[in-house]
């Protein structure tokens, strides 16, 4: 298996969520693609669905301006696109999660936009804070269980959960090994394999993703030290696909050490403890949070300070995909509280591009320079 | 007597007395220490009943932002909010809101502080981060109820779930406001409430009268007593008093626009820097707004005393805000109706994203079904910088001529 | 040691020959063309002749700019809001803030009292706010960019552009022509637009003093004015304010070859 080159995979996995989906649908194996990583993907994959993570792809928005006006987030704005171009045909489901009020209308205007497709949402609280917000996940979730059952034609297994979590949790540990290597082998896990390998998780049967990260991993050797030439950069954001950021970041003698972003260590942190529905919906609700929920008003900031020093970053960037209004409402307190570090920090906003930008280059560029003298 | 009728809409005693009304609640309010009440900072969807039985004065930050918006100085306050790291593109109500805190510059020179912050977010989640950088700014308890989005209408967990929070609330706010909470009390309030929310529903379908005797623009204004201090009981003797007053111009055939060739229904906030200038385009064009869907928003809770928490958390929960896109249509459709309305306005706030995003959808599909026509007009509720008035001015002259062709 | 710094900004490209990293042999401002190469590599060969120096006598080039990394005779590439930091503070040890306004881009830079880049913003989003706004409006009014500070200061009135966009701002001064607004006026306005804008991203940073203006468009001194007026506070140009960034280019090159 060591023959296989990893990054190789990840890299064309990466780069083409449909043609995952498409193979899945050539096997004739069911896919639901999912809105927002608050949807437990592990109830899906439970109940003999694969779930495939829908990001907005398309830059050049025409159709979706029907719908959605142009101070619309660009993720929604972008995925209605690609909807409407019939780039996700494919899929038998599309699930929703609540996240924000953006998404929240997207929801409604995606169901009578697509009458036909099997469209059901997940309503999690926005509150993560103590047993009156989880009890509801819990009924809320049981709720959405046997919205899918109308698909499935039955119920979960909790026995097929129970493997499903084992396979999620393995999944969770690799990654999270693979951004510890990370920090030691630079050159030959450059930061892009980060974003890749999270979205080669997010877009496949976490099994397939377990079976080729899994000996790029233990390739390894783990007691080698850390780098301390590369200046340490993490980033902080919503929902990214764009590799550059990662690759300039190297390009400049930098590295994208760690990161709170959605398609990042958000998504694979924290295990579940208990192979349940309680227990799994208690992994969603204990997790580093998304900006669009409420945990306290310095649970944010106590999470970005405690990993930075973990991390010792030298440097942070919030890297935000545009209009996104809770992340763009935490910004300014986040940015304080890294002053108060003396931890230097650049803000910049994309939209959905995945094309080269000199702008960018030259934030990157005079960042590191910033924090190389 | 008769000569104590009103002549006119601007001649409404009423007019008077809700300056009177405001001023001395905004006033009360900065004296609170002095009478030894707690402020708290309430959004509008809020669950304002459970402040008023604790004897704690409530704030609304978006009255206020409403009042900047009014008299045209959010430009300047939600710009220190922007040098300070906020981006231009969050709710101008919380930019304002921020400049204001931070200058103690506004109609009413700041408000004052709050003692803690209770935030539901029913109307939308923009006010949950609102509240979070305000309760980080003055360092004040944060109290949450999560109303969620009816995506698949009202279901049983969603209810149970507030319902539950009301009961986790109350013990909250009796610790930070430091009184006792008790049923009788609530009961009396919830009755007020419930009392002036059926007259401001009376009020609102006055205007299905020809000519209405008030536009929305003016409602909008009327509106600031049932946000503020529903509850009491100086509300519901005002509301009394002003729907007599416009039950009398409207039985008198007296209307601010008289010749109302065309009626038409407002949807989404108002754009409080430009009222009178859209009042007046439009009533050049004999057009005039009877009705609007932002003032019926609080023409629907109901509170039953006998089951308090289960109604309470079915009012709050289920506000026309709170409920998804289709229901939106049908709310539309059906104002048409009962306003006799010729067609329909839609602003499409950048502010106001809940509200906003869905207008293109329902636009399309209630003129599918009904004939009438509707325009788009792209504006901010209380930035002044995004108004363009040859944009919209051009707008509506090619939506008149559209009503026109109708006629024919 | 002789070094070369080139700065290939969008609208012009400027080259500085620098002996020891402290005296300025000579220097070039050329527009841009398509053909950037071409237009770069003429514009060494004039600072070389000026200089009279030859080509294989220089120790380092460094690159900086829009253009740096097609920079084919560069050793290394250096981002401009280094560069704009480093000779800034060469030129006027005493700046804190760096105001620069360029063709397609408006940064502000914070300097430590060493001089070190301790922080920055950029606009490159839009087009008000930066030179191409001011171009734009050059030709709608039929008056040369070059002459807009001198016009400005017969300015009796400053007409206020209500309209942030470039695009909308551009016919609300068409309109004010066809209503007889004078020139100096409407150029006025155009400067406290341009102004407010930078103002508003400067802000975003600690402004400290001494604040200075680099960048093509700082040989406008009407800006510089109103720039003053929306600050509340003093501004002041550095000699030769449109080669700033090619002579911290030039300094940096010295400052690499020195180390190696």
């Amino acid at each position: 298996m060591k023959e296989e080159n990893y990054p190789e995979f990840a890299q064309e996995v990466s780069h083409d969520p449909i043609a995952q989906i498409e193979s899945y649908k050539r096997q004739e194996r069911p896919v639901f693609g999912y809105t927002c990583s608050y949807v437990i993907e592990e109830f899906l994959d439970a109940m003999g669905v694969i779930p495939v993570r829908l990001i907005g792809r398309a830059t050049n928005i025409q159709a979706a301006d029907r719908h959605f006006q142009a101070y619309c987030c660009s993720q929604v704005r972008s995925l209605m696109e690609d909807f409407l171009n019939d780039a996700y045909k494919s899929l038998d489901g599309v699930i929703f999660a609540h996240t924000c009020d953006s998404m929240q209308p997207f929801h409604d205007i995606f169901k009578r936009t697509f009458p036909k497709v099997f469209v059901k949402n997940l309503n999690l609280p926005s509150r993560l804070d103590g047993e009156v917000p989880f009890k509801y996940a819990v009924a809320e979730t049981k709720r959405f269980l046997r919205t899918i059952e109308e698909f499935t034609g039955k119920p979960l297994d909790l026995a097929k959960l129970a493997e499903t979590v084992i396979v999620y949790n393995r999944n969770r540990t690799l990654l999270e090994r693979l951004y510890a290597l990370h920090l030691k082998y630079p050159e030959q896990i450059p930061s892009r394999l980060l974003l890749q390998s999270v979205l080669v998780s997010q877009y496949r049967d976490k099994r397939e993703a377990n079976r080729h990260l899994e000996p790029f991993v233990d390739s390894f050797k783990v007691d080698a030290p850390e780098d301390t030439k590369r200046k340490r950069i993490m980033l902080v954001g919503n929902v990214n696909i764009n590799e550059e950021i990662y690759d300039l970041a190297d390009e400049f003698g930098a590295m994208i050490a760690d990161d709170d972003m959605c398609t990042g260590r958000r998504y694979f942190s924290t295990q579940v403890a208990e192979p349940t529905i309680e227990g799994v919906v208690r992994r969603y609700m204990n997790r580093p949070h998304c900006a669009a929920k409420h945990r306290d008003n310095y649970s944010r900031q106590r999470y970005l300070l405690e990993l930075a020093e973990k991390r010792r970053i030298n440097g942070v960037i919030f890297f935000y995909l545009k209009f996104c209004d809770p992340h763009c409402f935490d910004y300014p307190d986040l940015k304080k509280a890294l002053d108060g570090k003396g931890i230097p920090s650049q803000m910049i906003e994309v939209e959905q591009s995945l094309a080269p930008s000199g702008q960018l280059r030259t934030k990157m560029q005079a960042f590191v320079e910033m924090l190389s003298v | 007597m008769a000569d104590q009728n009103p002549k006119a809409l601007k001649d409404l005693k009423s007019n008077m007395r809700l300056r009177k009304i405001m001023q001395k609640y905004y006033l009360k309010a900065k004296l609170s220490w002095l009478f030894r009440k707690k402020i708290c900072w309430i959004t509008s969807g809020g669950p304002v009943e459970l402040l008023i039985a604790l004897g704690v004065t409530p704030i609304y930050p978006e009255n206020h932002g409403a009042m900047i918006g009014a008299m045209k100085m959010g430009s300047e306050l939600c710009d220190v909010a922007e040098q300070m790291g906020y981006s231009r593109d969050l709710c101008s109500y919380f930019r304002a809101d921020v400049g204001q805190a931070v200058t103690k510059r506004s109609p009413i020179k700041g408000l004052p502080r709050p003692d803690f912050m209770l935030c539901c977010n029913n109307i939308c989640g923009t006010v949950l981060k609102w509240y979070e950088v305000q309760a980080r700014y003055y360092n004040v308890p944060l109290i949450i109820l999560d109303t969620p989005y009816n995506y698949d209408g009202e279901t049983p967990e969603l209810i149970s779930y507030v319902s539950d929070q009301f009961k986790e609330i109350i013990p909250e706010l009796e610790k930070v406001s430091g009184r006792k909470f008790t049923e009788k009390k609530f009961l009396e309030v919830a009755e007020y409430a419930n009392e002036a929310i059926t007259l401001w529903n009376e009020i609102l379908s006055i205007c299905e009268h020809v000519p209405a005797p008030m536009t929305c623009f003016d409602a909008f204004f009327y509106l600031a007593p049932i946000v503020t201090l529903r509850g009491t009981k100086i509300v519901v003797d005002y509301y009394k008093d002003l729907k007599k007053e416009l039950t009398y111009l409207a039985d008198n055939n007296i209307a601010p626009f008289p010749e109302e060739r065309f009626r038409l229904v407002w949807d989404n906030l108002p754009i409080w820097f430009k009222m009178r200038r859209l009042s007046k385009t439009l009533s050049n064009y004999g057009a005039c707004l009877v009705g609007d869907t932002y003032t019926n928003a609080w023409a629907d809770n109901d509170i039953n005393p006998e089951k308090p928490y289960e109604t309470m958390a079915r009012a709050y929960a289920t506000i026309y805000l709170n409920r998804n896109v289709e229901s939106r249509i049908e709310n539309m459709i059906k104002m048409l109706k009962k306003y006799k309305a010729h067609g329909f306005v839609m602003h499409s706030n950048r502010s106001c994203k809940p509200y906003s995003f869905g207008q293109l959808d329902i636009k399309d599909e209630v003129t599918r079904r009904t004939g009438l026509p509707g325009l788009m007009i792209e504006a901010d509720m209380t930035d002044q910088r995004s108004y363009s008035d040859e944009q919209i001015e051009t707008r509506i002259q090619a939506f008149i001529e559209t009503l026109k062709e109708r006629e024919v | 040691m002789i070094t070369l710094g080139v700065d290939l900004g969008s609208n012009t490209v400027k080259t500085l020959l620098l002996n020891d990293g402290r005296d300025v042999l000579a220097s070039t401002v050329r527009k841009t063309s398509h053909e950037s190469q071409k237009v770069m590599d003429e514009c060494v060969e004039e600072t070389l002749a000026k200089a009279g120096v030859s080509f294989d006598k220089i120790g380092k080039i460094v690159a900086t700019g829009y253009g740096r990394v097609s920079c084919k005779i560069a050793q290394k590439e250096i981002s401009e809001i280094t560069c704009h930091g480093k000779g800034c503070y060469f030129s006027m040890n005493s700046a804190r803030t760096i105001i620069d306004i360029g063709g397609q881009d408006s940064k502000v830079i914070s300097l430590s009292d060493k001089g070190k880049v301790i922080d920055f913003v950029m606009n490159d989003k839009c087009a008000a706010g930066t030179g191409r706004f001011l171009e734009v409006m050059a030709q709608a009014l039929q008056v040369p960019l070059a002459e807009f500070g001198e016009v400005s200061k017969k300015a009796g009135t400053v007409v206020d552009i209500s309209n942030t966009c470039t695009v909308f701002a551009e016919s609300e001064v068409i309109s004010l022509m066809a209503r007889q607004e004078p020139k100096e006026n409407i150029i006025a306005g155009l400067h406290k637009a341009i102004a407010s804008r930078v103002i508003a991203l400067a802000k975003r940073l600690r402004i400290e003093d001494d604040i200075a203006l680099t960048g093509g468009v700082a040989l406008n001194d009407g800006v510089r004015r109103a720039l003053e007026a929306a600050a509340g506070k003093s501004i002041k140009v550095p000699a030769n304010p449109q080669l700033i960034g090619a002579l911290g280019a030039a300094i940096h090159a010295f400052e690499i070859a020195s180390a190696e």
